[in-house]
């Protein structure tokens, strides 16, 4: 029996998340509702196109990617499931967005799994220190998110199992006087740091 | 222009500005600066952000293929010309003892609540 790699794995399962997207999305369309599907889309869409380029598994933001679209999977089960209790026909959707969410739980394990058999890649951030540094990007302001992801993802993969988790918490715990940082940050147009004028 | 007022010229503050400053050329990423500092990993990027408001540092990506290096790339960050003088001249204002700075990177490597940067 044909044993897959773990991307290929990733991508079959990228693709069917991306499938199972397109009928929660038109269970969505069907009630009506003004949902938020449409962003989860996109990003299963982008993921999909990323990875039928294998390299893109060593890139931390792939996975990041992959998580962050759990999570707002799962908020929007929460809310189908509320809806479900008045409105029969939303049941349809909440099978939908159950099946969807746990394809992109499997895809985020076998992002992982490809990573590590990816070459050079050996030091994974584990899930803790990952969904850590992910809370802390979700604290930030929406311009700052990407640029500090992904920095920070980068500084995972070059530490110890046991330092990434010291090293997440410690950002965790400076996160507030980050975000008040970047939120009083004067900007150039394109949102990178602008030196202020001189007094 | 780099700001005159600049930051709050904190403990860690002074101990990343004295770690950039033994080479102001030289480009250095978070991890590099915080073990240059002598400050744990994860607790200076509040203070990389607001050097980089003030236009004391300037930061960009590292220009690599991740996949050839096995590793994202990293951001860079280095001293400004203007940011470099107003390091040495804000540095030079300030006298912290020796003794307070090591307490510091204790209070800081254990967590005890350390100073807030």
């Amino acid at each position: 029996m044909k044993r897959w790699s773990p991307a290929v794995l990733a991508l079959a399962l990228a693709r069917d998340l991306d499938r199972d997207l397109d009928r929660a999305r038109a269970r969505d369309l069907d009630l009506e509702l003004d949902r938020d599907l449409a962003g989860v889309l996109d990003s299963a869409d982008a993921l999909a196109r990323a990875l039928t380029d294998a390299r893109a598994l060593t890139e931390a933001r792939t996975r990041a990617d992959a998580l962050a679209m759990v999570h707002t999977l799962a908020l929007a089960l929460a809310r189908a499931r509320n809806l479900a209790c008045a409105r029969p026909r939303a049941r349809n959707l909440v099978r939908a967005l159950t099946r969807a969410l746990n394809r992109a739980r499997a895809l985020d394990r076998g992002l992982h799994a490809a990573a590590w058999s990816v070459g050079g890649a050996g030091s994974m951030p584990g899930r803790v220190p990952w969904g850590l540094v992910e809370l802390v990007v979700r604290m930030l302001p929406e311009h700052d998110r990407q640029r500090t992801r992904e920095e920070l993802c980068g500084e995972l993969v070059e530490l110890s199992r046991r330092e990434q988790l010291r090293h997440a918490l410690r950002v965790l715990t400076r996160t507030w006087e980050l975000r008040r940082v970047l939120t009083k940050m004067v900007r150039t147009p394109d949102g990178a740091p602008a030196r202020r004028a001189k007094r | 222009m780099a700001s005159d007022s600049g930051p709050r010229m904190t403990l860690p503050t002074q101990l990343v500005l004295r770690a950039m400053l033994i080479e102001p050329d030289q480009e250095m990423y978070g991890l590099q600066i915080g073990q240059a500092a002598e400050l744990p990993s994860g607790t200076i990027h509040p203070i990389l952000a607001r050097l980089e408001a003030c236009g004391w540092l300037v930061s960009r990506w590292e220009e690599v293929d991740p996949v050839r290096e096995g590793r994202p790339r990293r951001r860079y960050y280095r001293l400004s010309p203007d940011g470099a003088e107003h390091a040495r001249n804000a540095l030079a204002r300030v006298h912290t003892p020796r003794a307070l700075v090591n307490r510091l990177r204790l209070d800081l490597a254990g967590e005890h609540g350390g100073s807030t940067p």
